[in-house]
């Protein structure tokens, strides 16, 4: 009877998801957020930049003390009618009218001369308005977050945000940051200073995390008076006092200049935050804000200049005010680029900046002190800890605490045991004599040094050689050769990165993996040599590197995409995770979570043996959540009869330059769940996994899902299926679904992976056409995922 | 005019300046004792226009449609065409250039691998993978083949761009700026055509004529050298240079001239114009005229690009093919129609792009018409979903080279060059480059 309900179902559709239109990705996007931060114990206002934002209710930041509430959603900023142009212009003329007789009655402007100049380039805009329109109705203003509040703004605010509005008109429309959301954000006294992560939470779910700095000095905003005969005319600002946190975004060909006093003496540290806000921009070259710094004296003199530090693009300035006086800083893009999203926060002052650590790390279990070098350091030296959490991995730390913190510092924890590099070792004669496995701290003193180690070695005997330096934010672009006892090269490594094709997956923001890593068996009984240098020939005290020698270690470190997630209640969404295998470890990765799952599950939560990635899928519980929820995933292994626990790091993979993608480690991740599943609860493969698919032949497949009338409408696609692989006959039988799999004979026997099946249902939909309700089309909308169906290709 | 206009644009005087250096460099430079022509069959073609898409066309949405691959590839354009060849299809948005499918034929699958547009389009148009030397296009290879060097007498350079400069690249290559592409600015759907260094809006004929005269009247040095050669040969690159601008010359680029009904079959827009205008000059024997047809870098709103620019291509090429035939010039005229890459088969609908496509080097589709070519084939194919070559991949070399043999130049002779450089025209199978080999399915056996 069962058989024959199998073969009488129900026929819904052919697998023919294709036929129809489909509703293209609506999951709601942030782009930028300004100011991308606050200090300690203030509210304040912030916008966020983003897509399919409306319904935005909450906002969500990570970590403790920070708290916001959404003000209102606004839509993009289209073509403004006559209406609101004019609408537009009278407010502004008489904001502007107001302010400056409030400024005259203070005796701060000669009010005249300024509001012939206010009225005039009113009047500009006016004339052309006029010659479209005889009589302009009144009109309500357009929407937009500038225009929030306009009554308390000064006259400096109001020409800021008549500038912004002008630079909409000139720019490229970018529907990725065109809405905005206002947000009201309070960051408590004593909360954690620091980058957090901010969300938003729609009615569509949540947006990707955006940084969100938390800091301690007073912050400004840039007021833009791109008139120079207006900005002449008013009363000239103060210089601002140090320290300060500026905070602005650079527009097409905009360049922002700020004017502060400083005394002789001082050690000035100026450093922006600018890229590590945005860290990648799809659709620019080069994939990300690309600031510069310089810095003037007050007769307009350039003093220096810097256009990143080190590696890093964001640019740091290190200055000794030569002269008590007044000074100008000018941010710009290099190339004169700008938009919304060219956002930048730059704290300026004696700041405590720490440009060097040696050695770069400590092993687990200790806790030790090592030398700091820097800009106005409290100490000379940093705790490190790798006892308290003794996980091997990098670590961050300020120096100093409170208004004294300087910059995090990276430090790495290893498990083996650490030795100091010897000078002199710069050649094969004065070689270092080291002990495997361990790790040697060492550092490229100077340009054109070589630190030469010597070992034993037995024929057959598999070694690594790995430099650990640039992920520890050191300068060095290291270089390593293995040597016999003979001189002769066995194999060499510059960088070492992980990469899917254009995908990197192992270094985030950084994009020079300029660490070294080398295998290698050993030929014989006797004396080798390692030899680590720098490939650029650059060098100094801060070119610090942390050596492993040892046989291989295998181990994995893991990442997952998305870090926000969305799901419908009963359904499943997918995560893909990378593992970043090392040292030659090829096994099985049991994903699970670590600690409260919320009633969430994982589908297919295995990265099979020798795969670098798995798409998984998390299943949501069956009944909406209240609000997002952070989940903690981690992956196990057997390695060496043991089982390793490690943790995936959720990630954002984000596109630079409209090429390379990056996973970019982010702080949380979190999942929401809303309702309209719309097909019931408890949705689950009926059959045993893995699921044999054998080449050349069909299978069915079963997913038991209780009586629902909605299970009729559904349709079910394959989503980034695997070559051959084909879904098709679903239908409605006794006790939920069924389908039909078909590896085609050019699918690949031996494969092992996990199915995704997105989940669909179509709407009919009319479309407005001329004012006319054109024929109307179906749509299908996506509403989730099944959970993920593992699966493995068997021969015919 | 915006900087970047200003700085590609040339002036009446630069124009002037060209004419008397090219005259010059003629005089005493001329490596066309050293060309040799193919050693194989007689040349079919004499010219070639290039159709350059420039910022790589989607191959799914134009040659090389998928609709059973899903709303993720195709977007809306899911209905592809049936052309007058039994069995070939094309997109939906090219209903002219489906009735004209017998006279062209459709390369599937070129392929180079490379996403970057630089880069790509080197290859693309020079065959040659970037190293160490700048090779020239394959526009000033035929210059260099089919130009001064070789008898051409035309008035008008060998080697046309319509309308901007290409940019992206050194269409010369070490070969040198005498074999550099003329671009005419200008755009030939207004009124006036105002051919740079030729018709200077603003200016009329009479007070450019009024200058020359004051230039002479100010000449003293050429009136106390009567009899100078070198001054002799400067005044008759002028009288050419003014000849060009004044005589029958300019009439080439006088598109008033063209019956409406003409200008109206190929569309009253840049590219319908530039195609009409291509047909003139090649009529005229210049042979290698390039079309620069932006705007296909379609990143976002990529659908909506393609309904507004896909009708534009396909009546523009359409009437091409058609008044080439008609006539009697598509036998001696190649069309190649490509561009740098294709664009990324999966429809990019997240933010930032929201309906977009990316590049896409992996494969993509090349046109091939007249000169030689058969029309009404179909070379290679893609995979499902056009992400890679599944059958016959062509390489970039392998289409120049096949171009070249029709136009009789030998692929693997020898490039002349002042440079004295040791090389040959085309990459060859020493030179460890993959090949699928000339296109000989579809030229003259």
């Amino acid at each position: 009877m069962r058989a024959l309900k199998l073969v009488v179902p129900l026929v819904l559709f052919l697998c023919v998801a294709q036929a129809w239109g489909q509703t293209p990705s609506r999951e709601p996007h942030v782009g930028y957020i300004y100011p991308a931060g606050g200090k300690r114990g203030t509210t304040f206002r912030i916008t966020i930049g983003g897509q399919f934002l409306r319904g935005a209710t909450a906002a969500h930041v990570s970590g403790d003390g920070v708290h916001a509430n959404v003000i209102r959603h606004y839509p993009p900023l289209r073509n403004l009618s006559q209406e609101q142009r004019v609408a537009l212009r009278e407010k502004f003329l008489g904001l502007f009218q107001a302010r400056l007789a409030e400024m005259a009655e203070q005796g701060l402007v000669e009010g005249e001369s300024i509001w012939r100049h206010l009225e005039r380039i009113s009047e500009r805009g006016r004339r052309k308005n006029l010659e479209n329109s005889e009589s302009a109705a009144p009109a309500d203003l357009p929407e937009h977050a500038l225009l929030y509040d306009l009554e308390s703004k000064s006259l400096r605010e109001l020409l800021h945000i008549r500038y912004m509005l002008q630079q909409f008109k000139k720019g490229q429309r970018n529907a990725q940051i065109a809405e905005a959301v206002l947000v009201e954000v309070t960051i408590d006294r004593n909360a954690p200073l620091g980058t957090r992560e901010l969300r938003i939470e729609t009615n569509q779910g949540l947006t990707n995390p955006m940084a969100f700095e938390v800091g301690i000095l007073p912050e400004i905003q840039e007021t833009e008076v791109d008139d120079s005969r207006i900005a002449d005319l008013l009363p000239k600002e103060p210089p601002l006092d140090l320290p300060v946190l500026l905070n602005g975004q650079i527009m097409p060909g905009d360049a922002d200049r700020f004017r502060f006093r400083a005394s002789k003496g001082q050690r000035l540290v100026v450093e922006t935050s600018a890229r590590q806000l945005v860290p990648y921009l799809a659709d620019a070259v080069p994939g990300w804000f690309q600031a510069t710094l310089t810095l003037y004296n007050a007769a307009g003199s350039e003093l220096v200049f810097a256009d990143d530090y080190r590696f890093n693009p964001d640019p740091v300035l290190c200055y000794d005010v030569p002269a008590d006086g007044e000074y100008e800083l000018e941010i710009r893009d290099s190339i004169y680029r700008g938009r919304e999203d060219f956002v930048y926060r730059i704290s300026v002052g004696e700041r405590p900046f720490v440009t060097s650590i040696f050695p770069l790390g400590c092993r687990t279990g200790q806790k030790r002190f090592v030398s700091a070098d820097g800009w106005n350091l409290c100490a000379d030296r940093l705790f490190i800890d790798g006892q308290s959490d003794p996980a091997v991995g990098t670590r961050q730390k300020p120096l100093g605490q409170g208004k004294a913190a300087s910059n995090p510092v990276t430090y790495d924890v290893n498990m083996l045991r650490a030795r100091a590099e010897a000078e002199p070792n710069d050649d094969v004669e004065k070689a270092q004599r080291v002990l495997m496995p361990g790790i040697v701290d060492g550092r490229i003193e100077k340009p054109g040094d070589v630190d030469v180690f010597r070992f034993k070695g037995d024929a057959g005997d598999e070694i690594v050689v790995e430099t650990i330096a640039r992920q520890l934010r050191s300068p060095l672009d290291s270089l390593v050769r293995l040597i016999d006892a003979e001189g002769n090269v066995l194999g060499w490594n510059d960088d070492c990165e992980y990469k899917e094709g254009f995908l990197h997956t192992d270094m985030g923001v950084l994009t020079h993996h300029a660490d070294s890593y080398l295998r290698a068996k050993l030929p014989d009984d006797g004396i080798y040599f390692v030899q680590v240098s720098d490939a650029q020939a650059h060098g100094g005290e801060e070119y610090a590197y942390r050596l492993r020698l040892s046989p291989p270690q295998p181990d994995f470190e893991l990442r997952a995409t998305p870090s926000s997630i969305n799901l419908r209640a009963g359904l499943a969404a997918p995560i893909r995770v990378y593992a970043s295998r090392k040292d030659g470890f090829g096994g099985e990765i049991e994903i699970a979570f670590k600690g409260d799952s919320h009633g969430f599950s994982l589908g297919g939560a295995k990265i099979p043996a020798g795969k670098d990635s798995v798409r998984i899928t998390l299943n949501a519980p069956p009944r909406p959540l209240d609000g997002p929820v952070t989940l903690r995933l981690e992956g196990r292994a057997v390695i060496a009869m043991k089982v390793v626990t490690r943790p995936v790091v959720p990630s954002e993979d984000m596109m630079q330059a409209f090429l390379y993608r990056h996973l970019t480690p982010s702080q949380e991740l979190m999942a929401a769940v809303r309702g309209g599943g719309r097909l019931g609860r408890n949705i689950e493969l009926a059959d045993k996994t893995p699921i044999r698919l054998r080449a050349g032949s069909t299978t069915r497949v079963r997913i038991a899902a209780p009586p629902h009338p909605k299970l009729r409408e559904v349709k079910l696609a394959l989503d980034q299926p695997p070559q051959g692989i084909a879904l098709s006959n679903l239908a409605v039988v006794d006790g939920g679904l069924a389908f039909e799999l078909t590896a085609g004979p050019d699918a690949q026997v031996g494969l092992a992976d996990n199915l995704i099946i997105v989940v669909s249902t179509a709407v009919q939909r009319g479309q407005k056409n001329n004012q006319a309700i054109a024929k109307p089309r179906t749509e299908l909308v996506p509403l989730g995922c099944l959970p993920a169906i593992p699966f493995k290709i068997i021969g015919p | 005019m915006n900087r970047e206009q200003r700085d590609n644009a040339i002036t009446r005087r630069e124009a002037l300046r060209r004419a008397l250096f090219g005259a010059a460099a003629l005089t005493f430079l001329r490596p066309g004792s050293l060309l040799a022509q193919s050693p194989g069959k007689p040349p079919r073609a004499k010219s070639v226009i290039q159709i350059w898409m420039w910022g790589g066309p989607a191959h799914l949405d134009t040659f090389d449609p998928k609709p059973s691959a899903g709303y993720d590839f195709c977007g809306p354009l899911t209905k592809p065409i049936a052309t007058n060849v039994p069995g070939v299809q094309i997109g939906q948005l090219l209903p002219m250039l489906a009735q004209q499918a017998d006279k062209y034929s459709i390369i599937r699958s070129m392929t180079h691998g490379v996403n970057a547009h630089e880069t790509a389009s080197y290859l693309v148009q020079t065959g040659r993978q970037p190293g160490r030397l700048v090779f020239p296009s394959a526009g000033a290879v035929m210059s260099l083949f089919k130009g001064y060097d070789r008898g051409y007498k035309g008035r008008v350079p060998p080697y046309i761009v319509l309308t901007e400069p290409q940019g992206r690249f050194s269409e010369a290559g070490f070969l040198g700026q005498a074999y550099k592409p003329f671009a005419t600015g200008g755009d030939p759907n207004k009124p006036q055509f105002a051919v740079e260094g030729l018709v200077a809006e603003g200016i009329s004929d009479e007070r450019q004529l009024r200058r020359r005269e004051l230039l002479h009247a100010l000449d003293t040095l050429g009136r106390t050298l009567p009899g100078n050669e070198l001054l002799a040969q400067f005044d008759q690159c002028e009288a050419s240079a003014y000849e060009l601008m004044f005589g029958d010359t300019r009439a080439v680029f006088d598109l008033s001239q063209e019956k409406d009904d003409v200008r109206d079959l190929y569309g009253r827009n840049t590219f319908g114009q530039s195609c009409l205008m291509a047909r003139r000059l090649v009529e005229r024997g210049v042979p290698y005229v390039t079309i620069n047809y932006k705007g296909w870098d379609t990143h976002k709103q990529h659908f909506q690009i393609m309904n507004r620019k896909l009708p534009e291509l396909d009546r523009g090429m359409a009437a091409l093919l058609q008044d080439l035939s008609e006539r009697g010039l598509l036998d001696s005229t190649i069309v190649w129609w490509g561009g740098e890459f294709g664009r990324t088969p999966r429809v990019q609908w997240e933010p930032p792009w929201n309906g977009g496509r990316g590049h896409h080097g992996a494969c993509f589709s090349s046109v091939v018409a007249g000169g030689g070519f058969k029309g009404g084939h179909v070379v290679g194919a893609t995979s499902e979903r056009g992400e890679v070559v599944a059958e016959r991949p062509v390489y970039p070399h392998d289409l120049i080279g096949s171009i070249y043999e029709l136009t009789g130049i030998d692929p693997e002779g020898p490039l002349p060059n002042a440079r004295g450089l040791d090389v040959c025209v085309l990459p060859a199978e020493k030179d460890g480059l993959p090949s699928g080999g000339r296109l000989v399915e579809i030229m003259p056996s």
